[in-house]
């Protein structure tokens, strides 16, 4: 019983860590139908940035939120003057994959040129809080609660603003979401931003609860939050939440009952298991697997 | 020539032949067929693995430091027929789940994940092929029958250019008419592929596998020239410099990859070697792998075709037919289009 309270916890912990990134990355493909590689290494900057601000003593929640507001920017950037060019220059999507993982070749070897090969850490103490037989710091529970509010702001902005009909209208179908009258162009820029923010906190946010981080990490974690939005279904906010808790759940209780060298190893095994008998992902309506899969 | 020099001119034919075989297989899949295959490098692995495996005989040779599975001493030209044939083996299971069924830049981040997965794999199963150590020792094939290091150097050259041969030829032998115009028409649109009877799945299969079998020889002749393998050897990274040399040299035609092979793996990462060290050992490491997305990404903007395009296939009538661009629907949109 102990275990399973101690797996079921870390657990959400890990999908707290992982949902915020799943998120942003989806949301971002369902949007702009574009299949970000760069967003790892877009991760690993919000680090460095969350990094440089404790460094200057900020507090550590202005500095998520400027992590937050770099990864915006940079997002918006790298879609404004990289991204849409090519796209509207009619670049195929299965090139766009290339095009993206060339800017983030770019960006992360050149916070590795910057920082150099050393891994640095964060030194952030909190108090420990102990329940139901369980250690957890208070940082790590803070996360839990910043993830949870994320995760219901979306559902709310998708579900209850226009914007976020707009873009649900955009996702579903551009071409018919602009002759409704909604700016795509502009519901795109709006999605950029919003997923780069998710972006910049979830990368944060890791590089705080792994403690120390290279120009890699990113990267290393963007592929374990890419294996939960496939698992979700690439482009569903709330498939990408669920997969996040799969992922959390499979890897915390493969650490704890198999070992801890297997945990990701054993939550990559699901999304094998998925891609044989589901490859469209497990929330994805029919509609959207046709898309995604031939 | 000085016998230094010798050398260093082996090493570089060597590598051009490596790299050949790999980028010749990558284009057939990439720049022919149009898969995304983003998880090239985990072939080339699993040959350079098998190929070690395959000569280093039983586990417990040179005091039995490391551990693997299935060693064995086949002769020569065997080792590496086998590695290849372990790799197309392994490319099955992958192609099903990564390739056969998804769309193209869908295919491409499952091909990445498989690959990042495939190093976590062989970095924590230390008794599939030694963990993070690696494979080391793998003996040079042949060697015994030459006295001086540097006659070796050249036969090595010779034997691995013969490889580099036979990649042409199979290459070539696919790409050729009929098998060659099925396999573009899928790339240039797999649903009109498909509406002419080509069983696209099954042929990208083939591709798939075909790609990964030449990958697994490129892995087992590399290997067996440097003598060791390990999970640093293969980072997905990797993957990325034979994308950057089809896309510098042309896609979609062999003297492009051959070209692009000269200038991107060769060329540029021996001249960038000579540059003055700056900062700290290992900046100018990764500043050359800044270049390399510099490189795919002003290439991607110019000279998207490469700088030998690909020949205009035309029409006995006198219609071009081929190689117009892919169509962008600027419908669909990721999930939840409803056409298909």
């Amino acid at each position: 019983m102990q275990v399973a309270i101690t797996i079921f916890a870390f657990g959400i912990l890990t999908a707290a860590l992982l949902s915020i990134g799943a998120v942003g990355f989806t949301l971002q493909f369902g949007v702009t139908n574009v299949l970000n590689l760069a967003f790892g290494a877009l991760m690993t900057s919000a680090i460095f940035i969350l990094y440089e601000t404790q460094r200057a003593h900020i507090p550590l929640w202005i500095g998520v939120a400027l992590a937050a507001v770099w990864g915006s920017l940079s997002s918006l950037v790298l879609s404004v003057g990289l991204i849409n060019p090519f796209v509207r220059r009619g670049t195929s999507l299965f090139s766009m994959a290339v095009v993206t993982v060339a800017a983030g070749l770019i960006i992360e070897f050149s916070l590795e040129a910057i920082q150099g090969p050393q891994i640095l850490g964060f030194s952030t103490q909190t108090p420990e809080v102990g329940f139901l037989g369980i250690v957890m710091s208070e940082l790590q529970l803070e996360i839990i609660g910043l993830a949870v509010i994320l995760m219901v702001a979306i559902h709310v902005g998708l579900r209850y603003t226009r914007l976020g009909l707009k873009m649900r209208a955009t996702a579903a179908d551009a071409a018919l979401a602009r002759s409704c009258g909604v700016s795509a162009r502009k519901v795109r820029l709006v999605a950029w931003a919003v997923s780069g923010a998710l972006c910049g906190i979830g990368g944060a946010l890791i590089g705080l609860t792994v403690g120390s981080f290279n120009s890699t990490t990113g990267n290393e974690f963007f592929i374990i939050l890419v294996a939960a939005a496939i698992i979700g279904g690439v482009g569903q906010p709330y498939g990408a939440m669920i997969g996040a808790l799969v992922i959390g759940m499979v890897s915390e209780g493969a650490a704890y009952l198999v070992s801890p060298a297997y945990n990701y190893i054993i939550a990559f095994g699901v999304l094998i298991v998925v891609l044989l008998f589901r490859p469209q992902g497990l929330f994805a309506e029919y509609s959207s697997g046709r898309t995604l899969t031939q | 020539m000085s016998s230094l020099m010798q050398f260093y001119v082996t090493e570089l034919l060597v590598l051009f032949s490596v790299n050949i075989i790999a980028v010749w297989a990558l284009d057939l899949q990439f720049g022919v067929t149009g898969i995304n295959n983003f998880g090239f490098i985990i072939f080339q692995s699993v040959g350079a693995y098998a190929g070690a495996v395959f000569t280093l005989g039983s586990q417990s040779a040179n005091g039995g430091f490391q551990h693997f599975i299935g060693g064995a001493h086949l002769p020569y030209p065997w080792s590496v027929v086998a590695a290849g044939i372990v790799a197309g083996i392994v490319a099955i299971p992958i192609g099903h789940m990564g390739i056969s069924r998804l769309r193209g830049d869908y295919q491409a981040i499952v091909m990445l994940v498989l690959a990042v997965m495939a190093v976590n794999i062989a970095n924590a199963a230390v008794n599939i092929v030694n963990g993070p150590a690696g494979l080391s020792l793998v003996p040079q094939p042949l060697v015994q029958f030459f006295h001086s290091s540097l006659e070796y150097a050249w036969v090595y050259v010779a034997l691995s250019l013969v490889w580099a041969l036979l990649a042409f030829y199979v290459v070539r032998g696919v790409t050729a008419a009929p098998l060659g115009r099925r396999l573009r028409a899928i790339r240039e649109s797999e649903s009109a592929a498909s509406a002419l009877g080509i069983n696209v799945a099954q042929m990208k299969m083939r591709v798939f596998v075909i790609g990964a079998m030449l990958a697994g020889v490129s892995g087992a002749v590399y290997v067996q020239y440097l003598g060791s393998w390990g999970p640093t050897s293969w980072a997905y990274t990797e993957t990325f410099v034979f994308f950057t040399a089809i896309v510098v040299g042309g896609t979609g035609n062999m003297l492009g990859a051959a070209l692009g092979v000269a200038l991107v793996p060769i060329a540029f990462q021996e001249l960038t070697r000579f540059f003055p060290n700056v900062g700290y050992p290992g900046m100018s490491a990764s500043l050359q792998w800044v270049l390399i997305g510099i490189l795919m990404l002003v290439f991607m903007w110019f000279r998207p075709r490469g700088l030998i395009p690909e020949r205009r296939r035309t029409f006995r009538g006198g219609k071009v037919l081929a190689l117009r661009k892919a169509p962008v629907i600027e419908s669909t949109s990721a999930g939840m289009s409803s056409d298909g």
